[in-house]
């Protein structure tokens, strides 16, 4: 009942004129970014779109945005105050709050990342089916990630500026390689999309790496948030 | 339901100390934040800073059990995402389980205007008021704690009425306010926050919504033994012999306890009443009484909160 709940409760606040729009941006700026590098030069064109257009800059801003609109620009508690008021429990309504934003996320991931390799490597690269199929998981796998983090941390401040304070951290943080990038998780997916890795963890380290960082990041907020 | 505050800060509310039994209180104040906080922490929106709220021993911020007792009505309110105001309505019900229709409650709180509108095109008073249409149709509430409620679209007399239903049950209803006229229509036991500091003295809680404004003439076979009995009595009743043979005015706290004394005196020193009448004074002379009683009743607040301070 909870969970469900919560999952209603982000639908409806997804539901708004912006969600299409902004997602609509975010993708055409994917998509530009692609055909530049394209236009650059066709060899690594895709491994610079995708761990710098679509997974590096797009996909982190979707995922704040969705999780802003989801939230109505307020921090978690304060977004979940509706039905929290009523006696339902903060953590299995943060599970269910966290769902619809996160599928628009992966599936922005993962629509993003198909054409940015048909765009980058066209029809005729024997290595686009593979390529493919890889991108599209890590678009999932990042867009989940994203989503789950941004929401932990909108448990932070009285407008959720934990949100901010995530992104902000993640765009210079995980750039690096060091123990500083660990926490964010643009270091972990640069390392799955064949970028540097993080503190040299394996491809299977650095997914182990943001799926847990991202969901430690959700259960300190749900447990800040109390019950 | 018994709420307890033990020294309860969350920002401008420096501290709350008090320990409220159900009944009827209301808490007035100059320092709007410290009202609205004092509403927050109360109603579980936050958990205080430092210091403790308990209802019931539970700290309601924590227990969603215990937010489930408590209807509240925010200084900044916020409904369920949905097309329509009904459809928000209905889904806040589903969500409290309870049986009540969404239409019903709008109708009851005379806000079907709002039915079909936009959620997102209420503006703050409307959204306000929705929540406190909300609020007061909690039936199973053991704590209404209630921000402004006079300030809504919904009418004084029935956010007065539902109160009192909801008292007479053994509800603990508090209302916070930063008008010294609302306060005394809201009535029930004062408290005071001054400096940010929300403190009760035992027994120093007279009642506001209680002016000595409310006159009732009485034709009676008996004026003058009436008049007797009634100055004996322990509501503070005051008499005054008509021009007419028989009529008597009594000033009394309110019209229900004054007519209800005047009865039962006449019943017990077996006097015939011939006729019972609310007397409504000059707007200007009730204005005056309200305003006054309500000052003074803040100003022997601040008097008991400083004193309690130093």
């Amino acid at each position: 009942m909870n969970v469900k709940a919560g999952i209603d409760l982000a639908r409806e606040r997804l539901r708004q004129r912006t969600i299409p729009i902004g997602l609509g941006l975010a993708f055409t700026f994917a998509l530009g970014v692609a055909l530049l590098e394209r236009a650059q030069g066709a060899e690594g064109a895709s491994d610079r779109a995708l761990s710098g257009g679509a997974f590096g800059i797009a996909l982190p801003l979707v995922a704040y945005f969705l999780v802003g609109r989801a939230c109505a620009g307020s921090s978690l508690r304060e977004a979940l105050l509706p039905l929290t008021r009523h006696g339902l429990d903060r953590r299995p309504l943060t599970l269910g709050f966290a769902l619809p934003p996160a599928l628009l996320a992966m599936g922005f991931g993962g629509v993003t990342s198909l054409l940015v390799v048909l765009i980058t490597r066209g029809f005729s690269d024997p290595r686009l089916l593979a390529d493919a199929t890889t991108s599209l998981w890590i678009g999932l796998v990042s867009g989940l990630a994203y989503v789950v983090a941004f929401t932990g941390a909108s448990a932070v401040g009285r407008r959720g500026q934990g949100r901010a304070w995530l992104l902000a951290a993640d765009f210079p943080l995980g750039a690096g390689s060091s123990f500083l990038a660990f926490p964010w998780p643009k270091g972990h997916v640069r390392s799955l999309l064949g970028g540097s890795s993080v503190m040299e963890l394996s491809q299977l380290g650095a997914l182990m790496a943001l799926v847990g960082t991202s969901f430690a990041f959700l259960a300190w907020g749900t447990l800040r948030n109390q019950r | 339901m018994r709420a307890q505050l033990r020294a309860a800060a969350l920002g401008q509310l420096r501290s709350a100390d008090v320990d409220l039994m159900p009944g009827r209180y209301v808490v007035l104040a100059s320092e709007g934040e410290a009202l609205r906080n004092l509403v927050a922490v109360l109603a579980g929106r936050e958990p205080p800073r430092s210091g403790h709220v308990l209802l019931d021993g539970t700290a309601p911020a924590r227990h969603p059990e215990t937010r489930k007792k408590v209807a509240a009505l925010f200084a900044d309110e916020v409904l369920l995402p949905a097309k329509t105001v009904l459809g928000s309505v209905s889904r806040a019900l589903a969500a409290r389980g309870a049986a009540n229709t969404a239409s019903q409650l709008l109708a009851n709180a005379e806000l079907s205007q709002l039915t079909d509108i936009a959620v997102t095109a209420l503006g703050p008073r409307e959204t306000r008021s929705v929540a406190l249409a909300l609020a007061l149709a909690h039936d199973t509430a053991t704590l209404f704690a209630l921000h402004e409620p006079l300030t809504t679209l919904i009418p004084a007399a029935f956010v007065l009425g539902r109160l009192d239903e909801h008292t007479t049950r053994g509800a603990l209803a508090l209302t916070a306010t930063t008008s010294p006229a609302d306060a005394s229509l809201l009535g029930g036991q004062w408290l005071c926050v001054e400096f940010g500091r929300l403190r009760v003295m035992p027994g120093t809680t007279p009642r506001l919504g209680a002016g000595p404004w409310q006159q009732v003439l009485v034709e009676t076979n008996d004026a003058r033994a009436l008049s007797q009995a009634l100055q004996a009595s322990a509501h503070g009743l005051t008499t005054e012999l008509g021009a007419a043979k028989g009529s008597l005015k009594v000033l009394g706290p309110a019209l229900d306890i004054t007519v209800h004394e005047v009865i039962t005196l006449a019943r017990q020193h077996q006097i015939e009443l011939h006729r019972i009448e609310a007397s409504v004074p000059p707007v200007e002379a009730l204005m005056a009484a309200r305003a006054g009683f309500a000052r003074a009743a803040y100003e022997a607040a601040r008097v008991v909160t400083q004193g309690g301070v130093r």
